[in-house]
């Protein structure tokens, strides 16, 4: 439930657009969000949690509309998503900050975003280190 | 030569003439000189060990494998700001820009000055290291076929303005200038110290504990006997066996301005000025996007600088290369609106002001051991920021940007030529800047007199016998020019203080 919410919340700050997909089409999202929640630090996620709960209980506030935030059609999410992680909230922009970081480094890493900018795609990462056993 | 990784059940001892806590630019250049010396060294690094083949390609992949915690370190007081450090062995070698600036000789008065240490004779000895560690990591200046579209327009920019500009020396043999200092350099171009000096600390006999985190130092009395923790693994970060290093005639501890004075709280070292006396260089980016594409996925990282400013009013100017996922997070807000923003990203060179911040912090143990940053800019540093922020600007104005993209909380998303005046009236507030924290010093600072001061001049805990500093931590003031240089200098004086005053 909670790997599907943040899949959403993080869709819905980098969606794609005419050049580049999204995390939803560019499939590495699954795979980004899994790993962190199975590896990264346990603060990192519990903010990143903090965050995709912010993200999907405040349209109230962005787009004064009370539903949840994946409720509601592409265009208000997109909107709510664009005030929530802009807003002038100190504290809520830097948890919301978290989504975004998270958002980036899975979209960024994907081929087909990659060469939609003419970047070459990233080889696999290794993860090894010496002496592993 | 031998080398232990991760161990999960065993309980490893181990002993040596010296430990030195953390492999990054201080303890590995005291490491190699004290093994240059004759002396029997074990490392003990808290990170993997990782050569460039095990180096991730991706910035995911490098907040993972390189970076401490994930950079999840982050200052406490105003502001939330990220501190950005390696943990692998190497330490922030493997993921810095590999910049190389001797240190300044107003710094050496300035410590005399203020804090009892340096003048004249510590300048020549900084000084006459530095000469031998760039000859060692084959440092040269950034050539310039290597230096990127973004780094070329700031040096012209500089010099249009008559600014003070230079092309980065960097210790980087034959730059492919790949853009990925940020992932470790996967081409193995960079000279991070766990391709240069560990390898040459085991050829020496010495040996190293990788996966490897101090929990604490072993006193014995007001002596340093040696150092213990657990392993901890580097995917799971579950704990393994046991280790222990006994030292015979010291324990060096260079495991950063953040986790130095942790490691000595923990190990119930005294000290008035343990944990204070933290300073950076709180640095804020600036993207200028042009009518052409800019590309920031070729050049040198960080290709050009500048310090005119370094004084008066105190920051310094540089470039910086941003990865397509790093850059697309700088930008303003989410949603279809960021997607427009990003269009604009093969357009855009990314320009940084860093400050020469006078406020200091404190660093102290938190939950689980991990340090708690208490750091606030005051308002002249914040002034500072901002002013280096307005520099920034004016020098990709001069070139030819349509527009600056300032990321500063009550500023427009875009700004134009016309309104940079603009950023004269902006608040100083920290929370509306972007900031991030990668140059530390200080928490166990150098000094003459032992209430002000954790250490000696040459880096001898006060009160206490074979407990040295050997890092970032033991510098009293900042320097305004990026410190690795001097940080392996003086972890190389300390080295060789400790040689002398034990033979």
């Amino acid at each position: 439930m909670m790997g599907w919410l943040t899949l959403k919340a993080l869709d819905a700050v980098i969606p794609g657009s005419d050049r580049a997909p999204g995390l939803a089409a560019s499939g590495r999202g699954p795979i980004v969000v899994a790993e962190l929640r199975r590896e990264a630090p346990f603060e990192m996620v519990l903010v990143l949690n903090l965050a995709v709960w912010l993200w999907l209980l405040t349209p109230i506030f962005t787009v004064f509309i009370p539903l949840p935030a994946i409720m509601l059609p592409k265009r208000l999410r997109y909107l709510h998503t664009d005030r929530l992680t802009s807003t002038s909230f100190y504290l809520v922009r830097q948890v919301s900050l978290v989504l975004k970081q998270v958002a980036g480094i899975a979209w960024g890493q994907d081929p087909e975003v990659r060469a939609a900018y003419q970047m070459a795609p990233y080889p696999e990462d290794p993860g090894s280190w010496k002496g592993m056993s | 030569m031998k080398h232990q990784a991760f161990e999960p059940k065993q309980h490893i001892q181990w002993d040596a003439d010296y430990v030195v806590i953390g492999t990054g630019a201080g303890g590995a250049a005291a490491a190699s000189e004290l093994a240059r010396g004759g002396a029997e060294v074990v490392m003990v690094e808290a990170g993997p060990w990782r050569d460039p083949s095990d180096y991730p390609a991706s910035v995911y992949g490098s907040f993972r494998d390189l970076f401490d915690r994930w950079g999840t370190t982050v200052t406490r007081g105003k502001a939330i700001w990220p501190i950005i450090q390696g943990s692998c062995v190497g330490g922030s070698t493997v993921i810095n820009s590999a910049i190389v600036v001797r240190t300044p000789g107003d710094i050496f008065d300035q410590w005399q000055r203020e804090h009892g240490v340096g003048g004249d004779a510590l300048a020549q000895r900084v000084w006459a290291h530095q000469d031998r560690i760039e000859e060692e990591l084959f440092v040269e200046t950034t050539r310039p076929d290597r230096l990127g579209r973004s780094s070329e327009l700031a040096s012209a920019a500089a010099q249009k303005m008559g600014i003070e500009g230079h092309l980065m020396r960097r210790s980087v043999k034959d730059c492919l200038g790949s853009a990925g200092c940020l992932q470790g350099c996967r081409h193995g171009k960079k000279q991070s110290t766990n391709l240069q000096w560990v390898p040459e600390v085991l050829e020496r006999g010495g040996g190293i504990l990788s996966c490897a985190p101090v929990q604490r130092i072993v006193m014995e009395g007001r002596r340093a006997v040696g150092v213990e923790g657990r392993f901890r693994h580097p995917r799971s970060r579950r704990k393994g066996g046991r280790f222990t290093v006994r030292a015979r005639k010291g324990v060096l501890v260079a495991a950063s301005s953040t986790h130095t004075p942790c490691i000595l709280q923990r190990s119930g070292v005294k000290s008035p000025a343990l944990g204070y006396g933290f300073r950076a260089h709180p640095g804020c980016a600036i993207p200028g996007v042009y009518p052409d594409p800019v590309g920031m996925d070729f050049g040198a990282t960080q290709g050009w600088a500048s310090v005119e400013f370094r004084n008066t009013p105190g920051y310094k100017l540089e470039t910086l290369n941003l990865p397509l996922e790093l850059a697309a997070v700088r930008l303003k807000g989410g949603g279809s609106a960021l997607m427009e923003r990003i269009e604009e990203l093969p357009r855009m060179g990314v320009w940084v002001a860093a400050c020469r911040a006078n406020s200091s912090g404190r660093v102290r143990n938190s939950f689980g051991g991990r340090p708690a940053v208490d750091y606030i800019m005051d308002q002249p540093d914040m002034h500072r920021l901002r002013s280096g922020l307005k520099k920034t600007a004016e020098l990709h104005f001069e070139m030819g940007a349509t527009h600056v993209l300032p990321g500063i909380q009550g500023l427009p998303y875009k700004l134009t030529a016309d309104e940079l005046h603009r950023f004269d009236t902006v608040s100083t507030s920290p929370k509306a800047y972007t900031v991030i924290i990668s140059h530390l010093f200080g928490g166990a600072v150098m000094g003459a007199d032992p209430k002000t001061s954790f250490c000696d001049g040459s880096g001898k805990a006060h009160g206490y016998d074979g407990l040295y500093i050997a890092d970032a931590a033991l510098l009293p003031t900042n320097l305004g020019v990026n410190p690795q240089h001097t940080i392996m200098a003086m972890a190389r004086v300390v080295a060789e203080d400790i040689l002398e005053h034990n033979s």
